[in-house]
């Protein structure tokens, strides 16, 4: 056998992993967004200022942030509740189950979206029910928030499947055999190693939400200042060919939405809290 | 303390893990739960720990039936075969845990668990380690925070799954008598699962052979060597070979007889030692092998013989102290005299 230099790697080829990585990042995201960013320079400063007064964008932006971060806490909580069962519970029928978490990555989501209406809708299935009680969930907030959970909560379970697995059962056993009660284990042995993942898991399904366009606009209804989406407002502008108001539009999203996601994962790094 | 095992069985599935185990210890022994692979041990102190259920039969501590009793009640410190130590906790803080969750009103005040956890990180010779997490400490040093870690919680019993099973020989022998030394100093019951015979036989009082889910023989190491109550157990407390015998005038004689002779004049197949099997001047009661191979190993000499014109294999072990016979080499025949023969009613051909 050939002796390998100590310093060598299992996986062969570091430098051609490394610049398809580079190469990959550089033509698949970088570009795209670089190219924005170059377009976005010439913008004048005047016109996101102007931008950023508009009531309309204001509103639509409260809507889309505060819905999406209230749907990647609700995703996370009933993701990681999901993938606790599926990790942890053997019951019947859990592998189909399993199979169906993953389903609406494969769904078109203005299936998902017309779907969701036909039900919610107040002659709808569901929407029927809830009418009488004054309960409004198709267009109306109710309704994309549960569109943006519908889209996103895949990221939620398959990421903490994974890592919910990989806890040990024993390290329950072990807490309890300590004395420790149920939510001092929770809290002490099983969240700690699950914090990262749970960041992600949030970080994930907010950047879905934030992104997401094609389910919500069937059940959102799209009223000015109540039920219209960020991301909307800049289709919107790009049917009327103003392509400068779209990419300035974008750009005021995209630059909160790295940012909370730079935080994320810095919290997702912290050894402790 | 006491503890009582009174019927208990389990099954998984179609296998039945444990068959009506009863059984009673008094005192404060070492007890060893020794077996082969899938006898069963492993889920019997699962059981005793209360972390699976049996299906029938129960299990009192000082005549409580354990069902009835909180987790925290039932006093058990316990030694997982992989140890679980909390990854993301320091030693210390591991060592702590136990200590930290008790309801408040029997939590120690702060500055006495860290005296405490202080005092245990002495015992175990971990004191250096305080503020390592376990990723960073070698499978001895784990196996002792384990350990440090069940005790903190000053538990009735200490139950420990397979605790050398990970380390490799020298450090399975020195943690041997640690954990000697410790459930000395501890005073309190302490059940090991091993399938280790030399283990079981070095440190425990006591010795609980399992073999397909039933308790095969009780007894201290010194009683299972002497008294074996079935072929299982002398087979598996360490080597031996099969060897034609017969009764003659109430003692047991080995020899080789015909093989047409074999089933009509009673001969029987005895177990004999490999140590039993010692060199002899030709004489009666000697036998006469060949010798097919001899290795060194420390002062014993291993040889592996067979008897002339037949099937049957020997295995003896010498000492090697200077004697009256040289070593014999391969191909040669020695004269070997059994000096003691176990006949059990039931002996398989």
């Amino acid at each position: 056998m050939r002796p390998n230099p100590p310093s060598q790697s299992v996986i062969p080829g570091f430098r051609p992993a490394l610049t398809w990585a580079l190469l990959y990042q550089a033509v698949v995201v970088l570009l795209p967004l670089s190219t924005m960013a170059i377009m976005a320079f010439r913008i004048p400063l005047a016109q996101f200022l102007h931008e950023l007064q508009s009531p309309r964008l204001l509103a639509a932006c409260r809507l889309s942030f505060g819905l999406s971060t209230l749907a990647a806490f609700l995703c996370t909580l009933v993701g990681g509740v999901t993938a606790w069962t599926l990790a942890r519970i053997p019951f019947f029928g859990r592998r189909i189950l399993d199979a169906f978490i993953d389903l609406p990555f494969a769904l078109p989501t203005a299936v998902a979206g017309l779907a969701l209406t036909a039900l919610y809708a107040p002659q709808g299935m569901i929407g029927r029910l809830l009418a009488p009680f004054g309960i409004r969930v198709a267009y109306a907030p109710p309704g994309i928030l549960l569109a943006m959970i519908f889209v996103s909560f895949p990221f939620a379970v398959r990421t903490l499947q994974p890592v919910i697995e990989e806890i040990p059962r024993e390290m329950e056993e072990a807490a309890i055999l300590l004395g420790s009660p149920p939510w001092t284990t929770f809290r002490r042995v099983l969240f700690p190693p699950l914090r990262p993942a749970l960041a992600t898991a949030f970080g994930l399904s907010l950047a879905r939400s934030l992104g997401e366009y094609g389910s919500i606009i069937f059940i959102a209804g799209n009223m000015p200042f109540k039920t219209e989406i960020a991301p909307l407002l800049i289709v919107t502008r790009l049917e009327q060919y103003d392509y400068t108001g779209a990419l300035a539009l974008a750009v005021i999203l995209l630059i909160p939405s790295f940012l909370i996601l730079m935080a994320i994962h810095r919290l997702r790094t912290l050894r402790s809290l | 303390m006491k503890l009582e095992v009174l019927h208990v069985s389990k099954r998984f599935g179609q296998h039945l893990a444990l068959d009506q185990i009863s059984f009673t210890l008094n005192g404060n022994p070492l007890v060893a739960l020794l077996g082969p692979s899938g006898s069963g041990k492993t889920t019997l102190l699962r059981v005793l720990a209360g972390l699976e259920t049996p299906d029938h039969g129960e299990v009192r501590f000082d005549g409580e039936d354990i069902r009835r009793l909180q987790t925290r009640q039932r006093g058990i410190g316990f030694v997982f075969q992989h140890y679980a130590l909390f990854r993301h906790m320091t030693i210390s803080e591991n060592i702590a845990f136990g200590l930290e969750v008790k309801p408040a009103t029997l939590r120690p005040h702060p500055t006495e668990i860290q005296r405490r956890v202080h005092a245990l990180l002495r015992l175990v010779h971990l004191d250096w380690l305080a503020d390592r997490y376990p990723d960073e400490l070698s499978g001895g040093q784990r196996q002792r925070a384990a350990l440090a870690r069940a005790l903190a919680v000053e538990p009735r019993i200490l139950m420990l799954d397979e605790p050398f099973g990970a380390l490799d020989s020298t450090v399975r022998k020195e943690l041997r008598r640690e954990l000697r030394r410790l459930h000395d100093a501890a005073g309190i019951t302490s059940l090991f699962v091993t399938h280790d015979v030399e283990e079981a036989c070095e440190i425990a009082d006591q010795i609980i052979l399992l073999h397909q889910g039933r308790i095969v023989q009780m007894g201290t190491p010194q009683e299972l060597w002497t008294q074996p109550v079935s072929p299982f157990v002398f087979r598996f407390l360490g080597g031996f070979s099969l060897i034609p015998a017969i009764r003659r005038n109430g003692v047991w004689i080995a020899g080789d007889p015909f093989p047409s002779q074999r089933q009509a004049e009673g001969w029987t197949l005895a177990h004999v030692r490999p140590w039993d099997l010692l060199p002899a001047k030709p004489q009666e009661n000697a036998l006469t092998a060949c010798v097919e191979s001899l290795q060194t190993v420390g002062p014993r000499l291993r040889l592996r013989l067979h008897l002339p014109n037949s099937h049957i294999r020997l295995h003896a072990e010498w000492p090697t102290i200077p004697g009256p016979f040289a070593p014999p080499t391969p191909g040669t025949t020695v004269c070997v005299r059994p000096v003691r023969l176990w006949v059990f009613p039931t002996t398989p051909a």
